[in-house]
């Protein structure tokens, strides 16, 4: 398998293997710039993080901070706290190592030049590159058409889509920031720069910050170095699972298209018991009668499928696809205020008098000890003999110290208000059974 | 864990950038706009000057274009360059692929400072010209004058404003100073180090401090050459 560009000529996979690079963030601190005269849309608040080669998914949006993130990654702005490190270094003051630093902001910011060729010469010549050929610049991601065009001819998404090709093709890259790599980039397949994001990967942290969970679930492949995090009001708030999906405690929905017998189809499934909602919308008449699309929302996607998979069965409805609705940002976040809300609320239920009743509350929500940067670090053999120490897990640390926020909260736990210290144990002095509570989490 | 090495781009790149920079932005119709704006102004006082009385026409319209033209289309060009950011900010589009930021800043305020100087020198020749009456000196003579006193006074004014595009979230320091410029630059002690003062002084409208026109060059030549090197060290990386 080829790590590096095939534009390349010095950096192949055995020197990229050997050094792999590193992401970290010490209580950051950051606002944009993009507002009204230079006013801030978005800030980040008191970040850390830690993470090796891998995919970094960010989900939010600029409100939320993610612009001032992809600019803190870049180099563009310095914190206004904390710092951010890329292998040890600072980009917003080391000329060198944003040379390494593929980024693609929200808005095209292309080097000048009367042609795009000209300009993605002086890119390169910025950068101090070794592509003899700028033209392989655009050849490799499809754009070779867009060589001769007056840089002032290119439309916002040609723009971009120039600009994603520049920060793909980095020679030797240290990092990638990708600020949503899917959406207004014209004529580069999706293949290709998914390819490319894994490929990059593995060999330095990728952080792909977007505003649709759908991409920020396609970008992680489920290997246990990609990650998925909600950037909620400048924090990290909520992370995914291995495979990038964020759970939903109280809700999942299908989507099934039947090209017949839709009303029959829709009246079994409203028996169901596992579905609690239904909507259907019928899209043509067929000899086998309606044909269209049904909605099914739950708890369980499973069971939710198994019941379609059920109505399909006993009423005969041919289907002809299925899937799961992915939640849009403003469930994303709906569900993540409310899991904020829940842990404000399970502090203060643990922290009161106790009583009879119980409260419920995310399992990973429980308040344990205030976090702290784990000490444990991976040692990762790096090929020729040395070794790396890489933290296990990504190291977040939320603001509000009585709620732990760094794992999915996909189960519910009934806390009995009675029982508040079983909760609490390391603030009884009981570090060791904080941790076994760490370790189930 | 220590920082591995990383191969520096030379500073010969940032500056080919940074000046790659202010003449694509230069290359628009704003900066059109502006100079056609200033050479209406400077055509039209210089007319006005000459009708009111032909005694030291000459003297009255280079008055005007280096109190009020020359002030006003240097500001405009910076803000073409720079546009509604930081000078710091505005190296970017380059910096941002490895070019150290204050080479860009070099090479954008340098840039900016000889299109300042190209077209301060466009106008005075202009007013001299169009001010001209037969009693005035020899035309020539007054042209080549002029000539260089605007392109000292022009590029002191782009290195001046790029300094003002370093102060502020969006470089507004450069108004600021503008501002400065025009409340304090007939003042004494002021006037001596801001470009109006100087300028006055090398066209014979005013003396600052009764320094002689020599003292006024080497002091705006001095003073251009420092806001110049405070404005790129504030753009570093």
């Amino acid at each position: 398998m080829s790590v590096a560009s095939p534009l390349h000529a010095g950096s192949g996979p055995a020197t990229l293997a050997a050094n792999p690079k590193t992401l970290m963030l010490q209580s950051v601190w950051g606002s944009d710039r993009t507002g009204p005269r230079g006013a801030a849309r978005g800030a980040v608040k008191n970040l850390l993080l830690h993470r090796g080669p891998g995919v970094l998914a960010i989900l939010g949006a600029p409100e939320d901070g993610t612009l001032a993130l992809a600019e803190l990654l870049s180099g563009q702005r310095r914190p206004e706290r904390g710092r951010v490190l890329v292998s040890g270094r600072e980009p917003h003051r080391d000329a060198a190592l944003r040379a390494r630093i593929g980024a693609l902001g929200l808005v095209p910011e292309l080097s000048p030049g009367r042609t795009t060729l000209a300009s993605v010469a002086l890119a390169l010549a910025a950068r101090w590159d070794d592509i003899t050929r700028p033209e392989a610049v655009l050849e490799q991601a499809g754009l070779a058409a867009l060589d001769p065009r007056a840089l002032s001819s290119l439309s916002f998404a040609e723009a971009r889509a120039v600009d994603l090709a520049l920060a793909l093709a980095v020679s030797d890259p240290w990092l990638l920031v990708l600020s949503d790599p899917f959406s207004e980039i014209a004529s580069v397949s999706t293949s290709f720069i998914l390819e490319r994001i894994r490929v990059l990967s593995e060999v330095c942290p990728v952080v792909v910050l977007t505003s649709s969970p759908r991409d920020a679930r396609r970008v992680t492949s489920g290997r246990d170095s990609d990650l998925v995090l909600v950037l909620h009001r400048g924090v990290f708030a909520r992370a995914g699972d291995a495979e990038g999906r964020l759970s939903y405690p109280r809700r999942a929905e299908i989507c099934a298209w039947a090209s017949g017998r839709l009303r029959e189809l829709v009246k079994r499934l409203g028996d169901d018991p596992a579905v609690l909602g239904l909507s259907w919308e019928p899209t043509a008449m067929t000899d086998d009668g309606e044909a269209g699309v049904v909605r099914v929302a739950g708890v369980d996607p499973s069971a939710l499928a198994l019941a379609i998979a059920d109505a399909a069965t006993e009423t005969g409805a041919p289907i002809v696809g299925i899937t799961e609705v992915e939640p849009t940002l403003a469930e994303v976040r709906t569900t993540t205020e409310w899991i904020r809300h829940a842990s404000h609320v399970a502090a203060s239920a643990v922290s009161r008098a106790p009583g009879p009743g119980a409260v419920e509350v995310p399992a990973s929500l429980a308040p344990t000890a205030a976090p702290q940067l784990p000490d444990a670090l991976v040692t990762a053999p790096t090929g020729d003999g040395a070794s790396v120490s890489l933290p296990a897990q990504p190291v977040l640390v939320p603001n509000d110290p009585s709620a732990r926020l760094d794992a999915a909260p996909d189960a519910l736990v009934t806390a009995p208000r009675d029982a508040p210290a079983g909760r609490d144990d390391s603030r009884r002095g009981d570090p060791d059974a904080a941790e076994k509570r760490r370790g189930e989490i | 864990m220590t920082a591995a090495p990383l191969d520096v781009a030379p500073l010969s790149s940032g500056l080919r950038g940074g000046a790659s920079i202010a003449w694509a932005r230069l290359w628009s119709r704003s900066f059109g706009l502006s100079f056609g704006l200033a050479l209406a102004l400077t055509v039209v006082g210089a007319l006005v000057e000459r009708h009111v009385s032909t005694f030291t026409a000459v003297d009255r319209s280079l008055g005007l274009v280096f109190s009020w033209v020359i002030p006003l289309l240097t500001l405009a060009i910076l803000s073409v360059v720079v546009g509604p950011r930081s000078l710091r900010d505005a190296t970017w589009p380059v910096a941002r692929f490895g070019a150290t930021r204050a080479g860009c800043a070099l090479g954008m305020i340098g840039a900016t400072m000889l299109v300042c100087a190209a077209a301060s020198v466009v106008l005075s020749s202009v007013a001299v010209a169009v001010g001209h009456t037969p009693s005035s000196p020899p035309l020539a003579g007054d042209v080549l004058t002029s000539a260089w006193i605007a392109a000292l006074t022009g590029a002191s004014y782009g290195a001046l404003y790029s300094f003002g595009a370093t102060l502020g979230r969006a470089g507004g320091g450069r108004s600021v100073l503008l501002a400065l410029d025009f409340v304090l630059g007939r003042t004494e002690l002021f006037g001596s180090l801001l470009p109006r003062g100087n300028a006055a002084n090398l066209i014979g409208v005013a003396s600052p401090l009764e320094a002689s026109q020599r003292t006024s060059s080497i002091v705006l030549v001095g003073v251009t050459l420092l806001v110049a090197l405070i404005a790129t060290w504030r753009s570093r990386d």
